[in-house]
């Protein structure tokens, strides 16, 4: 994949932050693992993005293009009070949760809007609380996704309660306590590539590579 | 924002951090190995043997229990047979003699069940969080058969010869923290009253050289009822739980910078906070010159059969003679800790530097060991996005100064380089030069990757510098973790390996010896460059005999060390 140093750790603590609030973490990279296997694309060609306008992530995953551009959006958040991002072509839009979650710990209200199939979806994020909102809605902009970052809270979109996930970041310690169970054939996915960053064994790695020499006494 | 930023004073910070001086630590008060037998004694920690069923060779499950004030805990040791042909030392086996786990709570039946088959296969096994650890160790093979021959036969052991091995266990990992499914160091420091580094995994060593004693004279009695006996205190007191170690300390050393600071603030602050001490006592003054003595004894009984341990040994040998020849020369009135360190730093090698301040960390307990309750420290490294570049370069030149003035297109800096095999998912060490696999090389050659950061900028137009470091790492996502850990260490002066770990000549060993030193590990017996045997716990009191007269007085411990 050829995630550099840094944005390897990124990614990988966005699926393990899913995959801990029970949210498919490890599901969702195995969906657009093969979307992501080729060569690492995180980078945006002109610094000067203009954050009125639409930002064309160009089906690459947030796992990617997102830590860079939600840093941008923080640096951003500090001169102004409220303002809108709308990312089109975007492959993975449940990976702005991770993005979002972070830089809301640093006192902004975060919400953020897209459709999958025919539902709408609404994410709600505060300091240390998330809901994830659903309903029924004819389907607009597909791959597009609309964010609002404010300094104080924003209204939310959906009224009802009826479909709405709530997640309490202060119940971290609770879900350390729980093993993850991933589906066999997501972990499979999971562990192949794991198993791309490994050197194959040979004797002279075992040899040379760690030290040799006498192994028992 | 505001901006805080510290730039490090890198000529006080060179002359710990660098890798010939890191290879040269010794235990402290400060070691986790200390901190948690002191715990275990002020807390009055109740420990029972809550199951015993081995067989007559000493095979089956034995449990003991941790009763702490708030919680209890239990270590579950299994036992079996294993051919001589399948023991190894190294990471890469499958079978070891004993297996081990330390569980929150007691062991249901149910638990019981699942650890039986699960722990003996360690790394292909699967934990819950309610392990906090997982650990195997291996018999000697030229030790532990002799003892259970002489006790069975009514005859104590040789201290000498005990002094050869150190050992009867020989642990080859320690597993702790998330690894195989046991509970993550943020939940079991939440969750337990484990919330320093590594202390659970001490409990667990200390609970192995325990049950190693048991062992053998259990092994022993059933060979022959009528006439075994068991070990004397003043030689089994001697044994330690060994431990093999290989590459896979290094990358810790690396990859957790705050918390080797931390480690290393807490250290020096000790020997800051004692150095002001003027008033010495004269009891003060003669308890030191017989920890130099003991010190030294150590030196001299301590086994290696590596050349350069031999001759670290042996240097550090004559210069405590010089040590203590300054100490009895220089009047006592005049005489000041401060101007001592000065005098050893100046006269002596690296490691009788450093005994000198261990030793001396020894004589003020008031000071050293509520600094060795607070070693823990959040792992996080932060973007700080609204930096300019310029102020980043400026960090650049302050602090990686060594980086920044090495030649990585020369091969011999940049000759090895770290990987992950897939046997095991062991961390190796590759010629880049004469080896596949560079392609996949993990990211901890940080000067390297400094280096090409900080040259890289160079080569661009000036406006770059007026970019904030959002702005770049839009433009440039391959130098985000690089920015991230020169930024955030920006603040923590000793997190850097002050040294070019890809070197031709680098010594991965000495980033373990660093790491054990503050384990709390002794009698370093290295094996090639990459993997050594240490002893934990040598010297210290068993159970049985565990108060708080004794806690603190096994530290370089002697074969005559034991009343």
């Amino acid at each position: 994949m050829g995630f550099p140093y840094g944005a390897d750790e990124d990614a990988a603590s966005m699926v393990a932050w899913m995959e801990l609030n029970k949210l498919d973490g490890v599901k969702n990279f195995a969906n657009i693992s093969k979307k992501i296997n080729n060569e690492f694309n995180g980078n945006f060609n002109n610094f000067n993005i203009d954050l009125n306008k639409k930002i064309d992530l160009n089906f690459i995953s947030l796992l990617m293009k997102g830590p860079g551009l939600f840093d941008y959006i923080f640096q951003e958040s500090m001169k102004k009070n409220y303002f809108e991002v709308c990312l089109i072509n975007c492959i993975d839009p449940i990976f702005i949760l991770p993005l979002a979650v972070k830089i809301a710990k640093k006192n902004l209200y975060i919400n953020s809007y897209w459709f999958k199939k025919n539902i709408m979806i609404e994410l709600v994020i505060k300091k240390n609380s998330i809901s994830i909102n659903q309903q029924k809605n004819n389907v607009k902009n597909k791959n597009e996704i609309l964010i609002k970052i404010s300094k104080n809270p924003i209204q939310k979109i959906i009224k009802s309660i009826k479909n709405q996930k709530k997640i309490n970041i202060k119940n971290n310690q609770k879900r350390l306590g729980e093993s993850i169970n991933p589906k066999e054939r997501d972990w499979k996915i999971i562990s192949k590539f794991a198993k791309m960053t490994f050197v194959p064994e040979s004797k002279l790695s075992r040899k040379k590579g760690a030290g040799g020499g006498d192994d028992n006494d | 924002m505001m901006q805080k930023m510290t730039f490090i004073n890198k000529k006080s910070i060179e002359n710990i951090m660098t890798l010939d001086k890191m290879g040269s630590r010794y235990p402290s008060r400060l070691s986790f190995s200390r901190s948690m037998l002191r715990t275990m004694v002020k807390e009055k920690w109740q420990i029972k043997t809550a199951k015993f069923d081995l067989d007559k060779y000493g095979y089956g499950t034995v449990v003991y229990e941790v009763k702490t004030p708030k919680y209890l805990y239990s270590l579950i040791c299994f036992s079996q047979f294993l051919d001589d042909k399948e023991r190894s030392d190294r990471v890469i086996a499958e079978k070891w003699d004993t297996a081990y786990t330390l569980h929150i709570g007691k062991i249901s039946s149910k638990d019981y069940l699942r650890l039986k088959k699960n722990i003996p296969l360690q790394e292909a096994g699967r934990n819950s969080p309610k392990e906090l650890i997982l650990s195997r160790a291996n018999k000697s093979v030229r030790l532990f058969e002799r003892v259970v021959e002489s006790l069975s036969k009514g005859k104590q052991p040789n201290i000498e010869e005990l002094n050869d091995v150190g050992y009867l266990l020989r642990t080859t990992a320690v597993y702790g923290s998330g690894k195989f499914g046991l509970s993550d160091f943020e939940r079991t420091s939440y969750k337990t009253h484990f919330d320093q580094p590594f202390r659970a995994e001490m409990l667990a060593v200390y609970l192995i050289r325990e049950f190693s004693i048991q062992l053998v004279e259990h092994v022993a009695y059933h060979r022959n009822p009528k006439k075994a006996v068991k070990l004397k205190n003043k030689i089994k007191q001697h044994l330690g739980i060994g431990n093999s170690t290989g590459l896979g300390m290094a990358p810790f050393v690396i990859k957790h910078p705050k918390l080797i600071h931390k480690w290393i603030k807490q250290f020096e602050e000790t020997i800051k906070r004692i150095a002001k001490n003027e008033q010495i006592k004269k009891s003060t003054y003669n308890k030191y010159l017989l920890l130099l003595k003991k010190s030294q004894i150590y030196l001299d009984e301590v086994v290696t059969t590596d050349k350069i341990q031999k001759i670290k040994n042996k240097t550090a040998y004559k210069d405590l003679l010089k040590i203590v020849k300054y100490i009895k020369k220089v009047s006592f009135k005049n005489f000041t800790w401060k101007k001592l360190i000065n005098f050893s730093k100046n006269n002596t090698c690296y490691d009788v530097q450093e005994i000198v301040k261990v030793q001396l960390i020894e004589l003020y307990p008031k000071i050293a060991d509520k600094l060795a309750e607070d070693m823990s420290i959040s792992d996080e490294l932060i973007i700080k996005t609204d930096m300019l570049m310029i102020k980043l370069i400026k960090i650049i030149e302050s602090n990686y100064n060594w980086a920044i003035k090495t030649n990585f297109k020369k091969k011999e800096n940049s000759y090895l380089f770290w990987y992950i095999s897939e046997e095991k998912l062991e961390p190796r060490l590759g010629e880049r030069y004469n080896e596949p696999g560079a392609n996949l090389e993990q990211p901890l050659g940080i000067g390297k990757m400094v280096n090409e950061l900080y040259y890289f900028i160079h080569k661009q137009n000036k406006n770059i510098l007026k970019l904030n470091i959002a702005e770049f790492l839009l433009l440039y996502p391959q130098f985000r973790g690089i920015i991230r850990r020169i930024q955030t260490l920006a603040d923590y002066e000793y997190g850097e390996v002050k040294d070019n770990v890809l070197s031709k000549n680098v010594l991965p060993i000495n980033m373990l010896r660093f790491k054990l030193s503050f384990f709390g590990a002794s009698r370093y017996d290295p094996k090639s460059d990459r993997w050594l045997r240490v002893s934990f716990y040598s010297g210290a009191p068993f159970l049985e005999n565990l108060n708080k007269k004794n806690v603190e007085e096994w530290g370089f411990s002697t074969m005559n060390s034991y009343k």
